[in-house]
Order: structure tokens, then C-alpha cells, then sequence
């Protein structure tokens, strides 16, 4: 494994604490996540606080430190618009956890964690990969589940539906007594984190939703990990999903011809198109294609009229990612300008929807963020299908 | 007709005419305004992109801009007459509810209760237009057959109301149990669309819309004498309950086909009548109807140039732009004239 140093992002420099200067020099995780609880570095007196062993690449927002007897997992800016870091303590000594347990900055979340509580489907394969999903007691909408696995014990009972998700049943996640929730938020759901929170369950913020690369999103499998202290088995399974995507990415890279491609349909009278720095927008780069929007420099989803994209991708070769439709007659019957499109007369068209369940679980939302190595495969395959024969389509689909 | 009359028609009509150029022209992408002249005139340009454009998205958004203004123009008209409430829209009478009923179960409740409409595609344009339809047209019969029953028009009015908050506690409720894509795809519905009426979907459209207006207009005399009162209507030899029932059939043929095409349509129906009184100051529907399909049309045209923010690439839905452009223009008016309810009823 290779050891390598990175310089932190400019804003992490800007941060209040005066240890942070110390995130300035990242190294690696042979040193950091690979070690076992027993074998973890003992840290010197004089300097108690924080000996930084996580890279930073690609996952900007979490970073974790090691200590002797605790963990130190901190998320920053954990929703759009965010400056705040929130730091979680995580430990098994009870001395620890009080001793830290006064501090207003640090939540403390005691280990071992027994029941947890998701929020997100994209959190579930985190825990899959991890064997950690029997912990799991809880979910809103279990109807968004595609893992058949997890459904089987929601069927069963042994994880509770606690409804709508944009509407937690309190009280149902109450009487689960959760060890721990792994929330995210979008910003305008603290009111209910907090109402959580002061009723005693720790509460988690998730934000792998917003790392701009995809591999960015993947590795929150060892955000996941620390708390149940499986930050070994998380770094190896994260480490063979980059080296999978990478060398696909290094093979297509080295293909001249690169195909136009766009995404998305129009709602309404607007169509959502990722800006050239959005997450979804490195997939169709790193798989070989020429996004119609690449030059554009935004990171957020382009709100664009349906003429603007008709000029711009009317002649793009391939239309990858149509929501809700999942044919073409379902494409023209909702608006026939889209015949027009020179993917859609070509046949070009393809739709993330080839697992969805009877109750509208789509694996590719669920699993997607764990696994961008094989939306990179679907996709370089697409438009590429002579490079990569020996792959199966395994969220996309073409349509017919 | 006056030459004063004439000549404001007139004044309109060209006014109209070149706000439909306009509109055709400025869009979120450039196209030089010759090109624009040749390809409406039936000459072919070298862009064929552009010509696309402009045949394919702006004329029938253009089109569709005018019949929802006059549409709902006269729709709005038409229930205040009824009800002679300067606070009646062409919903009042819980169509636009109706019709968002129909849509929230197309949509929300598509999946849940296995229809799988929403996996023949959310957007899917015949879907929305008729569960919209059906929606309004349920809610209609309920109210037409309740119109039947009671005497005056304010109990009416009344019912109307409950119907559409009692719609809306339904459409809550499906929301709250629905998922997060479809409530979004519910919502953008509710913003109101212009740009999604093909010319397939003019086909139909246009002809209805077209036969509402002018049925409306043969009611000029009946909707004069009602403004004065059931009882001196009655003393004109107007049959109140068939008059009731036609006005009530044309509204909802006229706001329930624009709602289904394309969404509930905020404020241009209130405002519209409003408007066109507080200009011509009459309260005459012989006048008032022309000068109200040519306002409602007019100022639709320029809320959808204002919502395509030409040059961006960007837009803006077009009912923010409805309420946020027409509320002040109504308020001005009404603040320029003190005597503001001898519009109404003159």
C-alpha cells in the first residue's frame, strides 16, 4: 500500500480549533485504520488531543482520529449551506465517557452498539459489508428497502417501520431505545434530530449525500465502520471498491473516441441537469463519455429549460438516467419532442432502474453510493460496450 | 360598439399580436429575430435546432399562454358574476381541488394502490390530464347536483369552499404517506407548466378551450341581469337554475381543461376581471368579455416572458411569476380608484 501525503483542503486551514493545524499532514491509513483496538498508538502527554490518521481523499466532510481508549469521528458541514463540525466520541470505557461527557463540543456514543437506527437506504450497505446489519431495529419507510435480506426481517418484525421520512414516528423510535440513529439532514429536519437527541438517543449526521467525487460517497463505509470498530475490515472493503473503480476509470481514460451523453428529463417546465463539478458528472467523465454539460462549472443540479437542453443534447449520443420512465413509449407518450433526441431515434437510451422491487425499492439508490465500481462498469459499458464485454449490466438497463 | 371601443380593441389586438411575436422570440435560447420571422412565415432557415425550437416549444407555449389567460380570465369572470363576490376565481367552486384530487391519487397514490401509473412515467402527460379531469369533474357533479338543490348562489359559494378544503385534507393525507419523489412530482405540478402542451395536446386543448369562450360570450345578457340581483334577474325572464347550471358547465369546462393541462394556474383568474373592470371601468359583460380574453391573454403572455428570464438558461415557474407580477398591478389599480366596489356592480 502506498503512503501518501495531502495537503488539506485551504478551508479546513480556516478552522477555529487551534490543534487543527495538525490535519495539515494527513497520512494514511496503514497506520491509522489498520490497526485493532489493542494495537491503536499510544498518544504522548503532551500531546493529548488529536493525531490525525485519515486520508482525506476523496471524502471531504469526515475525517476520524485514534486515541488510546476512544475514537474521535468528526463531520464537517454535515448539510448544504452547513459551517458547523460536529465531533462524536466513541469509546467502551465508561471513565472516558464521562470524563468527556461534560464537554458541549463532543457527543459521546458508548460502544458496543447493540441497536441502531438508519435513516438513509444508502446507509444499509454500509452495514451489510460490515456484517453489522442485525443491529439494525429500525428504518423510516421500509418500502424504499431493497436489500431482500433486510426486508426479510422487516417482514419478520425484527426491524420496525417508523413511517414517512419526512415525518419520523417519534414515538416508535423511542420505544425501539436505540443505541445510536444514523440520521442525515438536508438541513430542515434538525428540529426533529434534536427532539431525538434530547430524549437521550445519540443521533449520527450522515452527509456522504453530499461528497462531490464518488468515491467520496463509497468510503463512508468507514464513517459507518468506526462506530462499531470494523475500521480494518472498512478499509480493505474501501480500498478493493477504489481499486476496482480506478481501473476501470484507467482503462477508459485511455480510449480516444468518448461518446456525448446527458441525463435527466424535464419537470414541468424545468429540467435538472448536474452542473460539470456534480457527483454524477465524474461518473460519466471517469467512464469515458463527453458530458453535453461538463464545461459548466457548478457543483449543484442545473435547473435548465426543456428548449436549452433540446438545443445542447439534441444531438448527444446517449440519454443515461430517465426517473420514472422506463420504456420509450413511456418517454414519447410523456412529451413527444422527445423523439427529436438523437439518442432517443438511436435507441441510446438507458434508465438506473434494471433492480427495482415490487414496493419501488431501487437498488440503485440504495447501494449506489457503496458501490460507484459498478455504476462506473454499467456506465463505461454503455458507452463503451466493446471495452467491456465481460461485464453484466447490474443497475442500468436499456430501454426499448 | 363606440369608435372609443374600437379603437381599444384595436389598440389590444396589436398589442397582442406583438406580445405573441415577442414571446416567440425570447426564450432561454438566442435565436435571432429574423429567423424567427422566416420560420413562423413559413421559410426555412439553416438551423434546423432553431427552427425546432420555435416550431416545436415556443408557438404552442405561446398558444397555450393565451388560452390560459383568457381561459381562466373568463372563468374568474364568470364566478363573480355568479356569486357577485369580487373574491371569486375560476376554483372557487373547488375545481382546481378536483382536479389536484385526481392528480395527487395518479401520482401518490398510483404506486400504493397498484395502478403502477406512476411506473408508466410520473410525467407522463395523458395521465396527469386525465385523472385532472376526472378529479374536476367529480367534484362538478357534486356541486352541479348540490346547485340544484339550493336556492341561493352564496350557499353555493359556500359548498364550493368546504369541497375544496376537504379535497385538500385528502391530497395532505396521501402526501404524508407517499414518497419523497412522488411529492416532488405532485409539487412541480402544482407550480403550473406552459411548456409542457405539445401540439398533440393542442388538439385538444384548443378546441375546448375555443367552444368555452365562446359559449360564455352568448351569456353576456343572462350574467348582466344576474348582477342585479337573482330576483330582478328572475323579473327579466332569466331561468336562474339553468342560467346557474350553464355558467357553472363553462367554468369548469374552461378552468378544468387548463388545470389539466397545465396545473392550477394561480391568481390570473381573479386578477384578470379585476383588471379589465378597473380600465373600461363597466361592469357590461358585452364588453367585458372580448376585453377580458384579450387582458387575460396579454398578461399571460408577459408573465410567461418574464418566467423564461430570456437569455438564461434558467426558468422560473410560472406561477411565482403570475402572483408576484399580478398582485401589485391589481393593488395599484385598486388604490388609483377609490370607488372601487361601483366597478362591480354599476
Amino acid at each position: 500500500m502506498d503512503i501518501f501525503i495531502k495537503l488539506v483542503p485551504d478551508t479546513m486551514l480556516l478552522q477555529k480549533k487551534p490543534y487543527n493545524f495538525l490535519l495539515y499532514l494527513t497520512l494514511l491509513l496503514t497506520l491509522s485504520c489498520a490497526r485493532d483496538k489493542q494495537q491503536r498508538h499510544v498518544l504522548p502527554e503532551d500531546l493529548p488531543e488529536i493525531q490525525p490518521l485519515t486520508e482525506v481523499r476523496y471524502a471531504k466532510r469526515f475525517n476520524i482520529s485514534y486515541f488510546e481508549e476512544y475514537k474521535l469521528i468528526k463531520v464537517n458541514n454535515p448539510w448544504p449551506g452547513s459551517s458547523d463540525t460536529l465531533t462524536y466520541l466513541v469509546s467502551q470505557n465508561q471513565q472516558v465517557l464521562d470524563a468527556f461527557g461534560n464537554n458541549k463540543g463532543v457527543k459521546v456514543i458508548q460502544q458496543p452498539l447493540s441497536n441502531i437506527v438508519c435513516f438513509s437506504t444508502t446507509h444499509l450497505p454500509y452495514l451489510e459489508f460490515i456484517l453489522e446489519e442485525d443491529k439494525l431495529s429500525g428504518f423510516p419507510t421500509t418500502d424504499y428497502i431493497y436489500s431482500e435480506s433486510i426486508l426479510e426481517r422487516v417482514r419478520s418484525g425484527g426491524i420496525k417501520d417508523l413511517g414517512p421520512s419526512n415525518e419520523i414516528n417519534l414515538e416508535s423510535l423511542l420505544a425501539l431505545a436505540p443505541d445510536l440513529v444514523f440520521a442525515f439532514s438536508m438541513g430542515n429536519e434538525l428540529s426533529m434530530i434534536q427532539k431525538i437527541e434530547l430524549s437521550g438517543i445519540p443521533v449520527v449526521l450522515n452527509a456522504d449525500y453530499l461528497e462531490d467525487h464518488p468515491l467520496g460517497r463509497a468510503k463512508w463505509i468507514k464513517f459507518m465502520a468506526a462506530f462499531f470498530d470494523k475500521d480494518l475490515m472498512a478499509d480493505s472493503i474501501f480500498t478493493a471498491i477504489e481499486k476496482a473503480y480506478l481501473e476501470t476509470k484507467r482503462r477508459m481514460d485511455k480510449i480516444q473516441i468518448r461518446p456525448t451523453i446527458f441525463t435527466g428529463v424535464v419537470y414541468g417546465d424545468a429540467w435538472f441537469m448536474p452542473g460539470g463539478n456534480h457527483y454524477g458528472t465524474q461518473f460519466f467523465r471517469d467512464a469515458g463519455g463527453d458530458y453535453v454539460w461538463a464545461d459548466d462549472a457548478s457543483e449543484s443540479i442545473l435547473q435548465l429549460s426543456f428548449e436549452v437542453v433540446y438545443q445542447k443534447a439534441g444531438s448527444a449520443d446517449y440519454w443515461v438516467g430517465t426517473a420514472t420512465y422506463n420504456s420509450l413509449t413511456d418517454i414519447e407518450q410523456a412529451d413527444s419532442r422527445y423523439r427529436d433526441f438523437k439518442a432517443y431515434r438511436t435507441g441510446n437510451v438507458y434508465n438506473y432502474s434494471a433492480r427495482v422491487n415490487e414496493k419501488g425499492g431501487n437498488a440503485y439508490f440504495e447501494l449506489g453510493y457503496a458501490r460507484p465500481d459498478i455504476i462506473l462498469k454499467d456506465l463505461a459499458k454503455i458507452l463503451h460496450p466493446e471495452e467491456m464485454e465481460e461485464h453484466q449490466f447490474y443497475f442500468y438497463k436499456k430501454l426499448y | 360598439m363606440s369608435n372609443r371601443l374600437t379603437g381599444v380593441i384595436i389598440f389590444l389586438l396589436v398589442l397582442l399580436l406583438i406580445l405573441v411575436l415577442l414571446n416567440i422570440a425570447l426564450g432561454s435560447v438566442y435565436i435571432p429575430f429574423p429567423e424567427i420571422l422566416s420560420t413562423l412565415s413559413g421559410h426555412a432557415i439553416e438551423n434546423e435546432g432553431w427552427r425546432n425550437i420555435i416550431i416545436q416549444f415556443r408557438v404552442p407555449k405561446a398558444i397555450t399562454a393565451v388560452l390560459v389567460g383568457s381561459g381562466l380570465g373568463i372563468s374568474g369572470l364568470l364566478m363573480q358574476t355568479l356569486f357577485r363576490n369580487p373574491l371569486a376565481g375560476p376554483f372557487v367552486l373547488g375545481i382546481s381541488s378536483g382536479a389536484s384530487l385526481g392528480v395527487a391519487i395518479a401520482i401518490l397514490a398510483g404506486m400504493s394502490l397498484g395502478f403502477g401509473l406512476t411506473q408508466m412515467g410520473i410525467g407522463g402527460a395523458w395521465i396527469l390530464t386525465v385523472s385532472a379531469s376526472l378529479g374536476a369533474i367529480l367534484v362538478l357533479g357534486i356541486v352541479v347536483l348540490v346547485s340544484l338543490k339550493v336556492q341561493d348562489s352564496m350557499s353555493l359559494l359556500i359548498i364550493g369552499l368546504m369541497f375544496g378544503s376537504a379535497t385538500g385534507a385528502v391530497v395532505t393525507v396521501l402526501q404524508f404517506f407517499s414518497k419523497a419523489e412522488s411529492i416532488q412530482a405532485y409539487l412541480v405540478w402544482t407550480f403550473g407548466s406552459l411548456g409542457g402542451v405539445t401540439w398533440q395536446e393542442l388538439e385538444v386543448f384548443l378546441p375546448v378551450v375555443l367552444i368555452g369562450l365562446v359559449v360564455s360570450f352568448f351569456m353576456s345578457k343572462t350574467l348582466n341581469a344576474l348582477l342585479l340581483g337573482d330576483n330582478y334577474a328572475r323579473s327579466l325572464g332569466v331561468d336562474i337554475k339553468r342560467a346557474r347550471l350553464m355558467i357553472i358547465i363553462v367554468t369548469a369546462i374552461l378552468a378544468g381543461t387548463i388545470t389539466a393541462f397545465c396545473g392550477p394556474i394561480a391568481f390570473i383568474g381573479i386578477a384578470i376581471p379585476h383588471i379589465t373592470r378597473l380600465i373600461f371601468n363597466t361592469s357590461n359583460h358585452r364588453i367585458l368579455f372580448p376585453m377580458v380574453i384579450l387582458c387575460g391573454a396579454i398578461l399571460m403572455l408577459i408573465c410567461d416572458i418574464i418566467a423564461q428570464i430570456p437569455g438564461q438558461q434558467y426558468t422560473l415557474p410560472i406561477n411565482a411569476v403570475t402572483s408576484v407580477f399580478g398582485a401589485p398591478l391589481v393593488i395599484m389599480l385598486v388604490m388609483r380608484r377609490k370607488n372601487f366596489s361601483k366597478t362591480f356592480v354599476k
